[in-house]
C-alpha cells in the first residue's frame, strides 16, 4: 500500500480524485472537495505537541446531542491545556456518516479526527483513508485497553484507531406485560432465558399485546450485522479464524438463521422489523406503543424509550442464550484522517479523549461502557438509569471475541451487505434457512476477494 | 436568433440604440465598423452562454467524461486504479443483482411516469376553471414538490406501516384486510409508487396548468360554437395543444424516476429482499457499501446511455405524432 502523503503521488492522486469523486457524486460537492484537496495538498505531520503548538482540526461525529456537548467540552478542556490548538465538532447526519466520510477522503479533505465503528475500521485502515498511529502512541498504551477491543483497533499489527467506549445489547422489557403473563425477567446473565423459554414467553407476550412479541434493533441495511450474536450464541460462527473462509453453512448455522425466521413466520417479530426496512423510531415505537413487550437492543436508546415510557414502565435483562451468551458490538474508536494536516495533534488529542478520566466522563455522562480494564473493573457513576447500565455492563463481558475479530475485517462493510440481502430474503419468507447460508457464505468469498 | 444579436449589436456599434437611422460614416471606417461588428456577433453568443456552458462542463460533462474512463477502471474510493477495459461491463452483464434492479427500475418508471403525469393533466383540468379556493387546492397539490423527500418518506413509512400504520387502521375500518405494504415484496414496489406519484402530481399539475392557460381561448370558443362537446373540444384542441408539455414531462418524469433514491432509501432501503432495488440503489451500493467506484461507474454509464435512448425515443414519436397532426 503506498503513502498517501509520498510527494510523488499527490499529482496521480487529484487526477484520479476528480475522476473517481466525480463518478460517485457527479455534482458540485464532488468538484468542491476535489479542488480543496488539490488545494490543500499533502498532510504535514508535526512531531510533538506542546504549549506553543498551533494548530486547527476538525473532529467529526454522528448527531447524538449529548455526544456533541461533551466532545464540545474535551476540546474546550485541550484548548486550556494547550491555547493554540482549535478543535471543532462537526456533526454528520447519523445515516450518511459512511457516505459523506468516503467522499470526503476521496476528495483528499475528510476531518482530522473521525469518529468511527468497530465495523467500519478495517475498510478505512486497510485502504489508507486513516493513519497507523503507533508512531504517536507511548509504548504499551495498549495494555490499558480490553483485549478484544485493543485487537479489535488494529490491522496488519498496527493501531489505526484508540477505543472510546462500547456498548451493546440487552432486553428491554414491559412490566405491565411482565406483570400480566406472571413472568419474571432474568436478575442474572446465568439466569437469561434460553432459546426455547424465550419463544415459550413471547407466546405469551403475543398474547397479552394482541399483536406481536419482541422486536429486533434493525435500523436499515448498514445494521444486519446485529443479527450476528444469535449466530455466536448457537456456536455457529461467520467465518474461519483466518478471517477469509466462510464458516456460516453449517448445521449451527442454518439452525440460528431457522430459528430467527421463526420468529417472523410465528408472528413474533412484527412484519415492518425487517432488516432493510426497519428505522429507529418505528421500532421503538413497536415497544413504546405496547406492539411489543420485548425488545432486543443497545443501551444507547434508553433516553428515547425513557421520554415515552415512564420509568416504571420498563427495564431491561440480559440477551437470551442458548449453548453461550453473546450480545452484539456497539461502540466506536476515534482515528486520525490520512488528510490531517496534524496527525501528531490529532493523536495527542485522542488520547486526551480516551485518558481514564475523560472515558470515565463520557460514559458516565452519555450512558456508554467504558473500555479501559481499570474502568470496566470499576461501579461507575452513570448519569441516569444506573441500575440498567449495570445489566448493559454485564452483557458487554459475553460480546464473542471472535465475531468482533470478524466484524473488524476491511471487508466488513461487504460483508454486512451480504447479510443484509440474504438474511432479508430469508425473514420474509422468500428463502429457505439452507439457501440462505449458503449464500451469505458464496456472498462472503466474492466480497473477500 | 444571431440575426436579432447582429441588429442590436450593430446598432450598438453606431453609437445609436434609439433605432433612428444611423449617421454615414466614412468608408474606412464603415469597413472596419463591419468587421467589429462581424466579431462582436460571433463573440456575443457565446458571451451570453458561456456561464451556464462553464457550469455544465464543470459539473456535468466532466464529471460524465470522469465516470466514462473510471468505468474501465478496478478503482476503490480511493488510491490507484488499474485499466481493465471491458471487465466491469462484462461483470455488470452478468450479475443477476444487475438485471433484477433494471427490472424494478422499468416497473417503477411505468409504475410512476404515466401515473403522476395523467393525474397531474386531470387535476390541471379541474383546477384550470372558476372554482372556490381554487389558488388554495393549487397550493395543497402542489405542496409536497417543496416538502423533503426524506421528510415525505419517513411519515410514509409511519402510515404504511405493516402493524399499526394509519393505512392499514383506515382499510379495516371499511371492512378491507390490512396489506403489508412496506414488509411484503409484493406490495412494497406498489407502496413506493403511490409515495412518489403523490409528491410529483403538484409538479405535473403546475407544469399543465401553465399550458393550459397559454392555449387562446378564442379557439375553443370557436369549436364551441360549431357544436363541439368537452369532450370533443378536449382532444381536438386542448391535448394536441399540451403535446410539447406532455413531452417535457415525460421526459422529466422519466428523469425523476431513473434517478429516485431517497424515497426507497429511506423507506425500504431497497427491501424487502431485492424487491425495491432500483438501478441508483445498486449504484450507491456498489460504490459506497461494496467500494467498486469503477464498477459503479459502468452501471451509472448504462443508466446515462439507458436514459439517451429513452429520450431520443420519446423525441422521435413526439415527431411523428406531430408531423401526423
Amino acid at each position: 500500500m503506498s503513502s498517501p502523503f509520498s510527494s510523488s503521488g499527490d499529482n496521480a492522486l487529484t487526477r484520479r480524485q476528480v475522476f473517481r469523486y466525480a463518478a460517485a457524486a457527479a455534482g458540485t460537492v464532488a468538484l468542491g472537495s476535489t479542488l480543496a484537496a488539490c488545494s490543500t495538498g499533502a498532510a504535514s505531520s508535526q512531531a510533538t505537541v506542546g504549549p506553543n503548538t498551533k494548530a486547527d482540526l476538525v473532529l467529526t461525529t454522528w448527531n447524538i446531542a449529548a455526544d456533541i456537548v461533551t466532545y464540545k467540552k474535551f476540546a474546550a478542556d485541550y484548548k486550556k491545556k494547550y491555547p493554540g490548538v482549535n478543535i471543532k465538532v462537526q456533526v454528520t447526519p447519523n445515516g450518511d456518516f459512511n457516505q459523506y466520510l468516503s467522499t470526503q477522503l476521496a476528495g483528499g479533505n475528510a476531518p482530522d479526527i473521525i469518529r468511527n465503528t468497530w465495523q467500519q475500521i478495517g475498510r478505512w485502515a486497510a485502504n489508507g483513508g486513516f493513519i497507523a498511529l503507533d508512531d504517536y502512541l507511548p509504548k504499551d498504551y495498549g495494555k490499558d485497553f480490553g483485549s478484544t477491543f485493543w485487537s479489535a483497533a488494529q490491522l496488519d499489527g498496527k493501531v489505526h484507531g484508540v477505543p472510546q467506549h462500547t456498548d451493546t445489547f440487552g432486553t428491554y422489557y414491559r412490566t405491565d406485560v411482565m406483570d400480566q403473563i406472571g413472568a419474571k425477567p432474568p436478575a442474572s446473565l446465568d439466569d437469561a432465558w434460553t432459546w426455547d423459554e424465550l419463544v415459550s414467553l413471547a407466546r405469551e407476550v403475543k398474547k397479552a399485546t394482541g399483536k406481536s412479541a419482541v422486536a429486533y434493533g434493525f435500523e436499515g441495511v448498514n445494521t444486519a450485522y446485529r443479527w450476528l450474536p444469535i449466530l455466536y450464541m448457537h456456536g455457529g460462527k461467520l467465518m474461519e479464524d483466518d478471517g477469509k473462509t466462510p464458516a456460516i453453512n453449517t448445521t449451527e448455522g442454518v439452525e440460528a438463521i431457522a430459528w430467527f425466521q421463526k420468529l417472523y413466520s410465528d408472528g413474533l417479530i412484527p412484519k415492518s422489523n425487517t432488516i432493510k426496512g426497519s428505522t429507529t423510531a418505528a421500532v421503538e415505537n413497536t415497544f413504546t406503543s405496547g406492539e411489543v413487550g420485548l425488545m432486543m437492543w443497545g443501551d444507547w436508546i434508553m433516553g428515547d424509550i425513557g421520554k415515552a415510557l415512564p420509568q416504571d414502565k420498563w427495564n431491561i435483562t440480559y440477551m437470551p442464550k442458548d449453548q453461550s451468551a453473546a450480545s452484539d458490538l456497539g461502540g466506536n474508536l476515534l482515528s486520525v484522517s490520512k488528510d490531517s494536516k496534524y496527525p501528531a495533534v490529532a493523536a495527542d488529542f485522542i488520547q486526551f479523549v480516551c485518558n481514564q478520566q475523560n472515558m470515565q466522563y463520557f460514559c458516565e455522562n452519555d450512558l456508554f461502557l467504558p473500555v479501559r480494564t481499570q474502568l470496566m473493573n470499576t461501579q461507575l457513576n452513570f448519569k441516569s438509569n444506573k441500575e440498567q447500565m449495570a445489566v448493559f455492563s454485564k452483557q458487554a463481558s459475553t460480546v464473542p471475541a471472535a465475531m468482533a475479530k470478524v466484524e473488524t475485517l476491511p471487508d466488513f462493510a461487504a460483508i454486512n451487505q451480504v447479510l443484509a440481502d440474504q438474511l432479508d430474503l430469508c425473514f420474509i419468507g422468500q428463502q429457505t434457512p439452507k439457501a440462505t447460508a449458503k449464500n451469505i457464505a458464496d456472498g462472503i468469498k466474492n466480497a473477500s476477494s | 436568433m444571431t440575426n436579432v444579436i447582429s441588429h442590436s449589436v450593430t446598432k450598438g456599434a453606431t453609437g445609436r440604440g434609439d433605432g433612428g437611422e444611423a449617421a454615414p460614416l466614412p468608408q474606412r471606417n464603415s469597413q472596419a465598423g463591419r468587421r467589429k461588428s462581424r466579431r462582436e456577433a460571433r463573440v456575443a453568443p457565446w458571451a451570453f452562454i458561456s456561464p451556464s456552458l462553464v457550469l455544465f462542463a464543470v459539473f456535468a460533462f466532466a464529471p460524465i467524461i470522469a465516470a466514462v474512463v473510471l468505468s474501465f477502471q478496478n478503482v476503490q474510493v480511493f488510491g490507484g486504479g488499474t485499466w481493465v477495459g471491458l471487465q466491469n461491463y462484462q461483470q455488470m452483464l452478468t450479475a443477476p443483482l444487475f438485471w433484477t434492479s433494471v427490472w424494478n427500475t422499468i416497473v417503477f418508471t411505468v409504475g410512476t411516469v404515466p401515473t403522476s403525469t395523467a393525474l397531474g393533466l386531470l387535476l390541471a383540468v379541474m383546477l384550470n376553471r372558476k372554482l372556490p379556493g381554487r389558488g388554495i387546492i393549487r397550493s395543497l397539490y402542489f405542496l409536497p414538490m417543496v416538502v423533503s423527500g426524506v421528510a415525505v418518506s419517513l411519515v410514509m413509512v409511519w402510515m404504511f406501516n405493516s402493524d399499526d400504520g394509519i393505512v392499514d387502521a383506515f382499510l379495516q375500518t371499511i371492512g378491507l384486510p390490512r396489506i403489508d405494504w412496506l414488509s411484503s415484496p409484493h406490495w412494497a414496489m406498489v407502496t413506493i409508487i403511490l409515495a412518489v406519484v403523490w409528491g410529483r402530481i403538484g409538479f405535473c399539475m403546475v407544469t399543465y396548468l401553465a399550458a393550459l392557460q397559454g392555449i387562446n381561448p378564442s379557439l375553443l370558443e370557436a369549436a364551441q360554437i360549431d357544436g363541439a362537446g368537452n369532450w370533443r373540444r378536449f382532444a381536438s384542441i386542448t391535448w394536441p395543444l399540451l403535446n410539447p408539455t406532455t413531452y417535457l414531462l415525460i421526459v422529466l418524469n422519466i428523469v425523476f424516476s431513473l434517478q429516485a433514491f431517497d424515497v426507497i432509501y429511506v423507506m425500504t432501503g431497497g427491501g424487502p429482499g431485492f424487491s425495491t432495488t432500483v438501478l441508483i440503489q445498486y449504484i450507491f451500493r456498489s460504490a459506497f457499501t461494496d467500494g467498486k467506484m469503477g464498477y459503479a461507474s459502468a452501471v451509472g454509464i448504462f443508466l446515462v446511455v439507458a436514459l439517451l435512448v429513452l429520450t431520443w425515443l420519446r423525441s422521435r414519436l413526439s415527431r411523428k405524432s406531430e408531423d401526423f397532426a
